[in-house]
């Protein structure tokens, strides 16, 4: 009886959600979508025009949908809000709920309310990750990487489309096979669908693209991020990557002479490039064996403000399935992340950065170390992340220990590239406290020492030993 | 001394005699003041100084030896302090017992290594206690940083014990002298630059410290310092096996002291209270156990042990009994005592209760020894006879100062210079069989020639002396040849005779004055030996800065090559294929290579090995050398039956390294010989004329064995140089002589950048066996099936039509 009321009362909560989000008055004007295929992450841009039909009363919210086998390889949703061509403001997105049924659904809010019989152009960008697939899953070294993709021919929504057309962007112009529903065109690399007129809510009809694409599918699987703020001038950050290639695994063997002269392997992964802040000092790059020296650094001129590149070589070229793992740190001057005003302090540094282009972080452990005696720590993070309780770190000199903000963060891609903030009060008397420690540690050694070396602690006389021994 | 001018010579020498006279005399109070001098500090200005002297030293000799982590990076060098790195790590991340407990499933695969009880833990325990003590002062360094500068550091504590050992034995100027030599000198750097993570780094210090507590407690009798001997002969046993060296010099002294009538009861305290602490101090160790009281190596001191206690009891009998008496008895007991213990020793060693000698043992006695029985300590490079060139490469000018130096201990002779005599004449004798032992020879000639060095004094008058002696020489022959008649010494006469005749332009008017003057030490020939000496010393530390850095500071798993340009370039093969075993291979994946890789593999790849570097089971080692020499398919049959995954072999081929397997080879072949003398024989690999060629003229049996296919897997396609050929190997420069073959149970797997490591996949065995030989088989099969005639079953396709008197033709 119990559980028969439940689901009574969940369905009608969804009822509920459905009409208190469906918007009836809503619909989609126009709809441009791209996917785009190029790397191993799907990335879909569509174009919206929205259009309340309503009469009377304006609209805050458009709701979002992602059809429903997509749902779970989400890794990040954003809008804009167009005029003309040009993005102009961002927009808030709201995760509003998930199930198998009718997908994942997004309020996206609007930035002024649209009111009746108006219409307004927005832009959402959803990034998924693990839709392209290796198909087949393992190659030998000579052979190409093959992919697969499916998808929806039709812009899936909560709302009625009225036009709307689809590319599909390709790694390369040779395709096995591709879904075709009239009028379809390939010209290229890139597959055009549409335009489709007035389709219905919800209606998918399965797209899927066969297709070669040699690009690197390199995965983060973990990422363990350090930054250590200290107030003697330095932030120290390091990175602890286990990376890897999840594209077709290599079948056979790696035979090194076909490498070296370039035959097959195209989609192995020689080097990546990592940008780094522009004030980046002092960096290394290593793993559990040392110095990793296959590596280039390129400083750009800093008055530019362009990142320093880090062109990373893995020891070994890395083939579908094959792992590597490593080390990347550096320093940053504190001065241009951390203010203060008194003894309120603001640190504000990337909460993920760069790791290689179309990166995908499955999970990142972030640590943000603070200075010993840092309290009313507040963080304001940029998107939804996972807070984990606070640790104490000790290092050098420390006696207390130094706060640790623990943050977990799974499945980030390069638009969760962003700043996080941190607020905490510090006393600065508290900068002497530790050459105090040293001053007063070696009084007391030396002085101990002093003392010890004027009395005499033997029991015979150390004098006549002296004599003796003459 | 005085028998160098006390020749029988006419009267020309009697000033020269009354030089040599007086100075004994003199020594003997100048070495007084010495030790009063190294007393007599009122303001403290000289403890200053000699504080500031060895900092500087400690310095010195830690900044000199950082080469390799400024040039490459802080990494662990060569082969064995991998596998100490390894424990060592294995140590901090679990715990102290952990590790007397650890039994190492990775190697010697399948029979694993209890790890615990076969190390000296000493230096584990040494870098693990560092970092146990920093990491609670919350100081974060990561124990390879220890690791990799912690025999630096101990560098500095060695030359501080050289000078303690030197100030006891000598004067503090001749230890500050020797602190400088050992902090600088080749043959102690070339065991401890930084990343030489190994036991000798810490042993040396051990051991110069432990020697410096004996001669304290020699000097004083006292039980403390002899307990402290024995601490620190104890920490020597936990840090290296070299310990035995330490427990036969010691009773060697003693047993020196009491037959040279040197025999005193502080001797007595000192060593009966060392050999009982330190023999059960050192049976703590379970690397050792009981072999203090069961192995021939220890049995010297516990002989020496019985005979100071029956010298001591005689000593008593000697004050309670008459003179006449107590001969009768002394010859009586002393027969017998000797005659006891000798026939006990050899009976116990009969019996197998005593073991006798081991291998490496035998074979610093008898050169020829390891050769013939034991290729594999032969096949080691640090194994290998001494040749005179390193000797002055280890020591330098050292090497021809410190026999002066042995010379001043003996003209003075006492207690504790008795010790450094002989532990001259050992070393120098061991450092002649094995190149590795120069090691335990260096502290000693740092510290003789230290000696010689501070007394300058003493080196102008021997250059005096043999000015004299030149002097008289011509005076001699002077007088002989033309004052005939006084010829007493006749061999002398003979001699000079022999040589006047090509001296017959001698001028006879020679300065007869000379020696008279002499007596006081000439100015300028003092001076002049000052600024020679100082020469030499500056040269001896440009070359040992040059050594160091040429020599010693590679780690030998990253190389540096220049390119034409001058650009340096890293080749970092090996780390790359040991990190792709680690990342890429399944956890449990074995992997088959030769012995010489087994701890690189273990410590960086972090996966099983057959054998490695811990060379005990010879046996097992056979069977890997036998695998690698025989063809393919034995080859396979072996490597099924160690479960072998990956097979890792070292080819410098294409770049030129010279230091890889093929190179290796014959050691390989000799080894499995002398466990499968059946299979595999040496002569195999040689052509006919007995040369060992890869190229097409090498023999039939190594252009097939495994170990060639695997180097040269698919290299004969590979054309490096326009000017050489397809296949061209450019270590041994030759093309090679078996180039396009396919392997048939073994694949490719991972090979590094520039070849020089290569690793093939054991595959699994096929389903069913390929058929090569496709008529013979066809024929048996028809032998069964055809028996039926025309109803046989089954249907063979492409089935050969035998007519008779026709060859068998296969139906379309």
């Amino acid at each position: 009886m119990k559980i028969l009321s439940l689901i009574c009362c969940i369905l009608l909560g969804t009822v509920a959600l459905i009409q208190a989000d469906s918007n009836a008055d809503l619909i989609n004007a126009k709809v441009d979508r791209t996917i785009d295929l190029t790397s191993h992450l799907v990335r879909v841009t569509s174009l919206i025009t929205v259009e309340n039909k309503a009469t009377s009363g304006s609209l805050k919210s458009y709701t979002y949908t992602v059809e429903p086998a997509h749902a779970k390889s989400v890794a990040f949703v954003g809008a804009h809000s167009v005029e003309g061509k040009k993005q102009k403001a961002k927009l808030n997105v709201v995760e509003v709920s998930k199930d198998s049924e009718r997908g994942s659904l997004y309020r996206v809010d609007f930035s002024e309310e649209l009111s009746a019989g108006k219409s307004a152009q927005i832009q959402v960008e959803v990034v998924l990750f693990g839709l392209v697939r290796p198909y087949p899953e393992e190659i030998s070294q000579h052979e190409k990487q093959l992919v697969v993709f499916k998808g929806n021919h039709f812009y899936y929504s909560l709302y009625p489309t009225r036009s709307q057309t689809t590319s599909v962007n390709l790694a390369s112009d040779k395709t096995e096979s591709y879904s075709q529903l009239k009028p379809t065109s390939k010209s290229d690399s890139t597959i055009t669908y549409g335009p489709y007129e007035s389709s219905k809510p919800f209606e998918q009809n399965e797209l899927s693209v066969h297709f070669e694409n040699s690009s690197p599918f390199l995965t983060v699987t973990n990422l363990h991020r350090i930054i250590e703020v200290s107030l003697w001038g330095n932030i120290a950050v390091e990175e602890t990557i286990d990376m890897s290639h999840t594209g077709a695994k290599l079948k056979g063997s790696f035979s090194r002479f076909d490498y070296m002269r370039r035959q097959g392997g195209q989609s192995s992964v020689k080097a990546f490039k990592t940008l780094l802040p522009t004030a980046a000092a002092d960096v290394y790059y290593r793993d559990e064996i040392g110095n990793i020296s296959t590596s280039n650094l390129r400083v750009p001129s800093k008055s530019k403000g362009e990142p320093v590149e880090l062109e990373l070589r893995p020891r070994f070229p890395l083939f579908g399935g094959w792992k590597t793992h490593y080390t990347v740190g550096y320093n940053l001057p504190v001065y241009q992340y951390l203010h203060n005003s008194g003894s309120n302090f603001a640190l504000k540094v990337k909460l993920l950065d760069h790791v290689y282009d179309d990166q995908l972080i499955e999970n990142a452990d972030i640590k943000i170390i603070l200075p010993e005696y840092a309290s009313n720590i507040e963080v304001v993070a940029p998107y939804k992340v996972d807070r984990r309780p606070d640790q104490k770190h000790f290092t050098y000199l420390d006696t207390v220990g130094r706060p640790v903000v623990v943050i977990n963060k799974k499945y980030a891609v390069e638009n969760h590239v962003q700043d996080i903030k941190i607020k905490f009060t510090y006393n600065k008397l508290m900068l002497i406290q530790k050459p105090i420690l040293v001053i007063v540690f070696f009084f007391v050694l030396f002085f101990a020492a002093i003392l010890i070396s004027k009395f005499d602690f033997s029991i015979v006389p150390q004098v006549q030993e002296h004599a003796k021994s003459d | 001394m005085s028998n160098v001018t006390k020749r029988n010579v006419p009267s020309a020498t009697k000033p020269s005699t009354s030089a040599a006279a007086q100075k004994p005399a003199k020594q003997e109070p100048e070495s007084i003041v010495h030790s009063k001098n190294d007393a007599h500090d009122p303001t403290g200005v000289k403890t200053i100084l000699i504080v500031a002297c060895l900092g500087c030293i400690w310095l010195i000799g830690f900044a000199s030896r950082l080469f390799s982590v400024i040039r490459y990076e802080s990494i662990i060098h060569e082969f064995d302090p991998w596998f100490n790195y390894r424990a060592t790590y294995h140590m901090v991340t679990t715990s102290f017992y952990e590790f007397l407990n650890w039994f190492d499933e990775r190697a010697w695969y399948p029979l694993g290594r209890i790890v615990g009880g076969t190390v000296y833990p000493g230096l584990m325990i040494t870098s693990g206690g560092i970092h146990w003590l920093l990491s609670n002062m919350n100081i974060t360094i990561h124990i390879r940083e220890i690791c990799v500068f912690l025999a630096p550091f101990f560098s500095g504590l060695t030359a501080i014990s050289t000078y303690l050992l030197t100030k006891e034995l000598w004067s503090q100027g001749a230890g500050l002298f020797a602190a400088a030599f050992i902090g600088i000198v080749p043959g102690y750097i070339s065991r401890s630059v930084a990343g030489s993570y190994d036991n000798e780094g810490i042993a040396i210090f051990a051991l110069m410290f432990t020697y410096y507590l004996w001669i304290k407690s020699v000097k004083t009798g006292r039980v403390f310092w002899a307990i402290l001997t024995a601490l620190s002969y104890f920490y020597m046993v936990s840090a290296w096996g070299g310990y035995v060296f330490i427990i036969n010099l010691i009773p060697l002294h003693v047993f020196v002291l009491m037959i040279i009538g040197r025999y005193s009861d502080r001797i007595y305290v000192a060593y009966s209270v060392f050999y009982i602490i330190g023999t059960i101090l050192s049976m703590q160790i379970p690397f050792v156990g009981f072999q203090p009281i069961r192995t021939s190596e220890h049995m010297a001191a516990a002989g020496t042990f019985a005979l100071i206690q029956a010298y001591a009891f005689l000593n008593y009998l000697k004050s309670k009994l008459s003179a006449k008496e107590f001969r009768s008895f002394f010859i009586f007991a002393v027969t017998l005592a000797a005659g006891v213990v000798f026939a006990g020793v050899v009976a116990l060693t009969y019996f197998g209760y005593i073991a006798p000698w081991s291998g490496r043992f035998y074979s610093l006695w008898d050169t020829g020894y390891a050769k013939i029985h034991i290729p594999i300590i032969t096949s080691v490079s640090e194994h290998q006879p001494t040749t005179w060139t390193s000797f002055f490469f280890d020591l330098h000018i050292l090497a021809c100062i410190f026999p002066a130096g042995v010379w001043f201990c003996i003209k003075e002779l006492n207690d504790e210079r008795v010790f450094i005599v002989l532990y001259a004449v050992f070393a120098s004798y061991f450092a002649g069989v094995m190149v590795r032992l120069i090691l335990t020879l260096t502290p000693v000639v740092c510290i003789l020639s230290a000696i010689a060095l501070s007394n300058l004094n003493l080196v102008v008058q021997i250059i005096e002396i043999f000015c004299h002696e030149i002097n008289i020489f011509f005076r001699t022959l002077e007088y002989y040849l033309f004052d005939e008649n006084i010829g007493q010494d006749k061999s002398v006469d003979k001699e000079l005779k022999d040589k006047s005749q090509y001296d017959e332009k001698v001028p006879r008017s020679f300065p007869l004055s000379k020696p008279q003057q002499d007596k006081n030490l000439n100015p300028n020939l003092k001076t002049f030996v000052v600024i020679a000496l100082a020469v030499l010393l500056v040269l001896f530390a440009a070359h040992c800065t040059w050594v160091t850095s040429n020599a010693y500071s590679s780690p030998s798993i990253v190389l540096a090559t220049y390119s034409e340009s001058g650009q340096r370039q890293i080749i970092d093969d090996f780390r790359e294929a040991y990190y792709w075993l680690r990342k890429n291979t399944q956890d449990d994946a074995r992997i088959m290579s030769w012995w010489d890789y087994g701890y690189q593999i273990a410590g960086m790849g972090n996966r099983t090995t057959l054998v490695d570097n811990n060379t005990w089971n010879n046996s097992h080692i056979a069977l890997v050398g036998k695998a690698m020499s025989s063809n393919e398919s034995e080859a396979y049959k072996i490597m099924r039956e160690l479960d072998v995954d990956y097979v890792l072999v070292i080819f410098g081929g294409l770049i030129g390294y010279s230091g890889d397997d093929i190179n290796k080879f014959l050691w390989m072949v000799r080894i499995a010989e002398g466990e499968h003398p059946k299979d595999i024989r040496e002569s195999d690999y040689f052509t006919e004329q007995g040369e060992f060629r890869v190229d097409a003229g090498g023999s039939k049996t190594l252009l097939n064995c495994l170990m060639y296919k695997l180097s040269y897997y698919r290299f004969g396609e590979i054309q490096v140089d326009y000017r050489t050929p397809p296949g061209f190997d450019r270590t041994r420069n030759v093309e090679i002589g078996n180039k396009n073959f396919k392997l048939e149970h073994l694949e490719e797997a991972f090979t590094s950048e520039h070849w020089i490591v290569r690793i093939f996949r054991v595959k699994e065995p096929s389903n069913r066996t390929p058929n090569k030989d496709l008529l013979r088989k066809i024929k048996r099969n028809k032998s069964v099936h055809s028996k039926k005639g025309k109803k046989r079953q089954g249907v063979i396709k492409n089935k050969p039509v035998v007519v008779k008197g026709k060859s068998a033709t296969i139906k379309k």
